[in-house]
């Protein structure tokens, strides 16, 4: 036990007197908040520009607007352009996904629509794509109010033969209207999703997790270095019993405390879930990224084919692994592929139980493979 | 100013040399006052951290002095034509000054590149052949044993035929053999008239020498060395409890 | 200058020593980016849209009513005849599928729903993701649950209100006019985008986000490859660098020849590259359209134009482990900063969804800049600005090297 724990003693101040380790350390949770922190109100994944003539649109109009704006979030937010040159300034740059350019008396353009179905607002687009047709939906489903105000008023007064009492059914329709949401997010296992949930939720964060783990499996391999050089200076020639021991710590502690550093980041920042489930993650996560740091270790003789692997297995995680894209719809035969990297089941782990036994596997296959290695060709090095 | 490796005329004179760390608070060197004279071998001894290395490595340019002067041949060389003193000098540091991953011919080659001598014939009938560096010229350094890299460092120091040779502990985890083969080159080189200055604690360097000094709260002090060994311990004890 | 000269080369075969295991490591990652690209132009070939469709699995009870009805009305919808694509599944298919990524998301249709909504319980219907993270694309449909919401429940109202008037004024067939108002809403619903009138208009920026991903994915790999060279770009000792600066050759001088030597030896395994993408190319249709690189002349007009980006990411990697002097350090530094450059360049995420922060920031960053010289380089063309900034870029890391160098020194030799 005083051997352990003078040896992780040692070693964690070997680290931490690294300064730029522990500098990198701090700079996750830094950067991270920073990131949540930079978003303004008006940031979002599409911005969608409006116009309607400030004054003389109709008081419609201008309430449409106004709850737009106030409606916006992180996925997708609207704003007022001075002019409609604006607007389709903005749009040809870029700066805008989508416009939206109203007209100065919407009430009576709907009336038209609603016996002639002429259309009664311009959409602008540079591209026809997914995004600008969720735009569509979303500002259509706003104009639906009015329209499906004209439509029951249109009705009454075709099957009554009458005008109708305009102000009874704008009371109704007001009493009856809600801005409840129908739809609920959960994952496979049936676990809520508040992060879909959330609709204030910052969508920078989506990748953390994954670019955490990746941290971890990079410090992992850091402490791979150290392991070789160790190897190499002869540290462990000294005392034989403890060559296991210090190995393990080379390992263990830059991982460690790499973990640490993300749990703390992902906690201050609100993606921390479940905490037990978390933890449990992650330690079964570390455990993988150990498993192939050792594996890559006892197979790879030279640190320069080691530090060759380094660059493979890190662009391999952020690219085949879900962290910023699912490859699993774009190109499933590659997604396979990422079954190779311990962040793969990471990131699935946390809400299916199943994933998590595939890390304790994918951890046991690799020392066990390791370890047969080791026997069957120590006689050939 | 030409090169003064003309053997009459060679000293080396060092005057009031200071040198202190963090903002003078460390004073590591007082007042070290040193002449050495053609053909002439000075050994400096002196405790572990006394300053012996930083004295060496202000001799060979690599550290600039708190305030002093160094003279060869009464001209204050250092001060004003480094370049030209830079040239005259050899320097074998305690650390070995090699390409880890290059092989003996190569780490000659850099040295050699422009110097007057020709790494051919020094391997073939030169120095390095004296010193037994062909037997692995080959061999990458980080294969090689302290002997054959202490060997090598030699190598290359006097790659530009210096005339002053300054080596800081050159015989520290060699074997004998090594040390001999060492001492016969040394022995060479005084006798053409040049002159080393080797910071010691091994006896026989310090038998080798001409001249003794022990540096002693950043002093120079001279030291008659009598073959007793327990003076010897005696003297360096002296020097550390100083300290 | 003979000795330095000879220094460069002497660094140079010392770094191309270890060539080998780091060519081992880009070739098999170029494996990889190969693949991945290749895998996207099969895929994009495939496509008879411009836009993929999100597969949506529906979970009901076998029994359920008005299931299919609902399935064939959200079908008609214009909009989401461009986003969704709807398939009536059992939960066990659904989950399988789901996890294996044939369909995207579930919709869990609860008991008696289409009733619900009728009688206005509005019972929530549960959309089920796969277990890994969230993405954008899953972001942007919570806002279609939105729209969904509205839809649902400004109809309900309509027919709510319409019950009530004919409550107060004893207005006969209400039944039979509810039903024709139902009717009429949905009929409505589903033609919604009549109300829209289309204006399509040229963009400035018409480079496809295919070829801004391949300029990054090189831009990127050009960067991570300085994860290898902790071992050759590791500071020699002391002793051998104070020696050749007792024999002339200053700090300044020594940062700059094992950046040449770097650069060369990076040169080597950049070419390797290039010779593997040029046989990929000669053996097989691959291409990218509309660019320099539908031939295999072709792509090494585009290796020699990016060659200026090479020199930026080795003098970069140099930067990093001169001076962390620490190949740990070094590793993690670079790792972190190449991440953080490369998500505020629009590497991973289009620059379009970053802050706006963010968004101003990015071309003070190497990467964009770099990315930005490479798409003009794969369409043939030559980008001034990025190419002083690139330079620029280049300078200050060879300052702050050299800074960081006599820094070191004057520590040592400081009174």
């Amino acid at each position: 036990m005083k051997k352990f724990r003078t040896c992780f003693i040692i070693y964690s101040k070997r680290l931490f007197l690294k300064p730029l380790f522990v500098f990198t350390l701090l700079l996750l949770p830094i950067s991270v908040l920073f990131l949540q922190n930079c978003q303004a109100k008006t940031d979002a994944v599409i911005q969608v520009a409006l116009y309607a003539p400030d004054k003389t649109s109709d008081p419609i109009t201008k309430k449409l607007l106004e709850e737009m704006i106030s409606l916006s979030n992180t996925a997708v937010t609207f704003y007022k352009t001075p002019s409609e040159q604006k607007l389709r300034q903005d749009v040809s740059d870029g700066k805008a996904a989508c416009g939206y350019i109203f007209p100065e008396n919407l009430e009576k353009n709907l009336k038209v629509y609603a016996d002639k179905k002429e259309p009664y607002i311009v959409a602008v687009r540079a591209e026809d794509d997914m995004r600008t047709r969720i735009v569509d939906e979303i500002v259509l489903s706003r104009l639906y109010h009015p329209v499906s105000f004209h439509i029951l008023s249109s009705f009454i007064e075709k099957k009554t033969k009458n005008t109708p009492d305009m102000e009874l059914l704008t009371e109704s329709f007001q009493k009856y209207s809600s801005d409840e949401l129908l739809f609920q997010f959960e994952y496979a296992n049936g676990d809520n999703n508040t992060f879909l949930n959330d609709s204030q939720a910052n969508y920078m964060l989506l990748p953390i997790r994954g670019v955490i783990s990746v941290m971890i499996l990079l410090s992992c391999m850091a402490g791979g270095l150290l392991w070789y050089s160790d190897a190499n200076n002869a540290l462990f020639s000294m005392d034989s019993r403890k060559r296991q021991l210090c190995s393990l710590f080379s390992l263990l502690l830059p991982g460690l405390y790499a973990s640490l550093a993300g749990l703390f980041t992902m906690k201050i920042t609100g993606i921390l879930e479940k905490p037990a489930n978390e933890l449990l993650s992650m330690l079964f996560f570390l455990s993988a990224s150990l498993s192939l740091i050792h594996f890559l270790h006892t197979v790879l003789p030279k640190k320069e084919l080691f530090l060759a692997a380094i660059p493979v297995i890190i662009i391999g995680s952020l690219l085949l692994c879900p962290i910023f894209i699912s490859l699993q719809t774009i190109a499933p035969a590659l997604s396979s592929f990422s079954c190779i990297f311990p962040s793969t089941w990471y990131l699935t782990s946390l809400h299916d139980k199943r994933d998590l036994l595939c890390l304790f596997l994918y951890s046991c296959i690799l020392f066990t493979a390791a370890f047969c290695y080791k026997k069957l060709f120590r006689h050939f090095r | 100013m030409e090169q003064s490796t003309t053997s009459k005329e060679l000293t080396l004179e060092i005057q009031h040399l200071k040198k202190s760390f963090h903002h003078g608070k460390k004073k590591v060197l007082q007042d070290i006052c040193l002449e050495a004279h053609k053909g002439e071998c000075i050994g400096i001894l002196g405790a572990n951290g006394c300053g012996k290395s930083t004295l060496l490595s202000i001799l060979a340019g690599i550290q600039a002095a708190s305030s002093g002067s160094i003279l060869l041949n009464g001209d204050g060389l250092f001060n004003k034509h480094k370049k030209e003193y830079i040239s005259l000098i050899g320097y074998v540091p305690q650390e070995c000054p090699l390409m880890e991953e290059l092989n003996a011919y190569d780490n000659l080659k850099l040295w050699y590149c422009d110097s007057p001598l020709s790494l051919k014939d020094e391997l073939e009938q030169g120095f390095l052949a004296m010193l037994g560096i062909p037997e692995f010229l080959k061999i990458p350094v980080k294969n090689m044993s302290g002997g054959m890299k202490k060997r090598l460092s030699i190598g290359c120091a006097v790659a530009g035929n210096p005339c002053i040779l300054l080596l800081d502990e050159p015989g520290a985890a060699l074997d004998l053999i090594c040390k001999e083969r060492i001492e016969v080159y040394l022995k060479n080189f005084k006798k053409q008239g040049n002159i080393i200055l080797i910071a010691t604690h091994e006896e026989r360097e310090i038998n080798f020498c001409d001249r003794l000094f022990v540096l002693k709260n950043g002093i120079l002090e001279d030291f008659q060395y009598n073959g007793n060994i327990h003076q010897l311990a005696g003297k360096l004890a002296e020097s550390e409890r100083s300290q | 200058m003979k000795t330095w000269k000879q220094y460069i080369l002497l660094e140079t075969k010392r770094m191309l020593k270890s060539l080998p295991g780091v060519c081992l490591g880009s070739l098999l990652l170029t494996a990889c980016l190969i693949g991945i690209f290749t895998l996207f132009q099969l895929n994009s070939s495939r496509q008879e849209s411009k836009s993929s469709p999100v597969d949506i699995g529906i979970v009901a009870k076998k029994d359920e009513p008005f299931i299919d009805w609902m399935i064939t009305t959200a079908e008609k919808i214009d909009n989401a005849k461009y986003t969704c694509r709807f398939q009536r599944l059992e939960e066990k298919a659904a989950d399988a599928k789901l996890k294996s990524g044939k369909i995207d998301m579930v919709f869990l249709i609860p008991e008696n729903y289409i009733a619900s909504i009728i009688n206005g319980e509005n019972k929530h219907l549960t959309i089920r993701f796969g277990n890994s993270q969230s993405t954008i694309v899953s972001f942007l449909f919570r806002e279609l649950s939105h729209a969904a919401s509205a839809f649902i429940l400004d109809t309900e109202a309509g027919i709510y209100s319409m019950q009530e008037y004919y409550e107060k004024h004893r207005l006969p067939d209400k039944a039979e006019d509810e039903l024709d108002l139902n009717l009429q809403y949905i009929k409505e619903i589903v033609s919604l985008e009549k109300g829209i009138q289309t204006e399509e208009i040229a963009t400035e920026d018409t480079t496809p986000l295919f070829q801004q991903y391949l300029v990054s994915a090189l831009v990127l790999f050009l960067f991570f490859r300085g994860l290898a060279c902790s071992k050759i770009l590791a500071v020699q000792n002391r002793a051998f660098q104070d020696k050749l600066a007792q024999k002339g050759i200053g700090y300044p001088q020594q940062i700059l020849a094992r950046g040449i030597a770097f650069f060369i030896t990076a040169l080597a395994s950049y070419l390797f590259l290039f010779i593997l993408a040029g046989t990929i190319m000669a053996v097989s249709p691959l291409s990218i359209p509309n660019t320099i690189c539908t031939t295999v002349r072709g792509v090494w007009e585009f290796a020699f134009r990016c060659i200026p980006i090479l020199l930026l990411s080795t003098s970069f990697i140099q930067l990093a482990y001169e001076i962390t002097e620490d190949s740990m350090g070094g590793i993690l530094f670079l790792f972190f900063s190449i991440l953080a450059m490369g998500l505020c360049s629009g590497c991973f995420y289009p620059r379009s969804y970053l802050p706006q922060a963010l968004q101003a920031a990015a071309p003070l960053f190497p990467v964009w800049q770099a990315c930005r010289y490479g798409l003009s380089a794969l369409q043939g063309s030559f980008h001034a600005p990025s190419f002083l900034y690139m330079a620029g870029c280049l300078a200050l890391c060879f300052f702050f090297m050299a800074l960081r160098r006599r820094y070191c020194a004057h520590i040592q030799t400081h009174i």
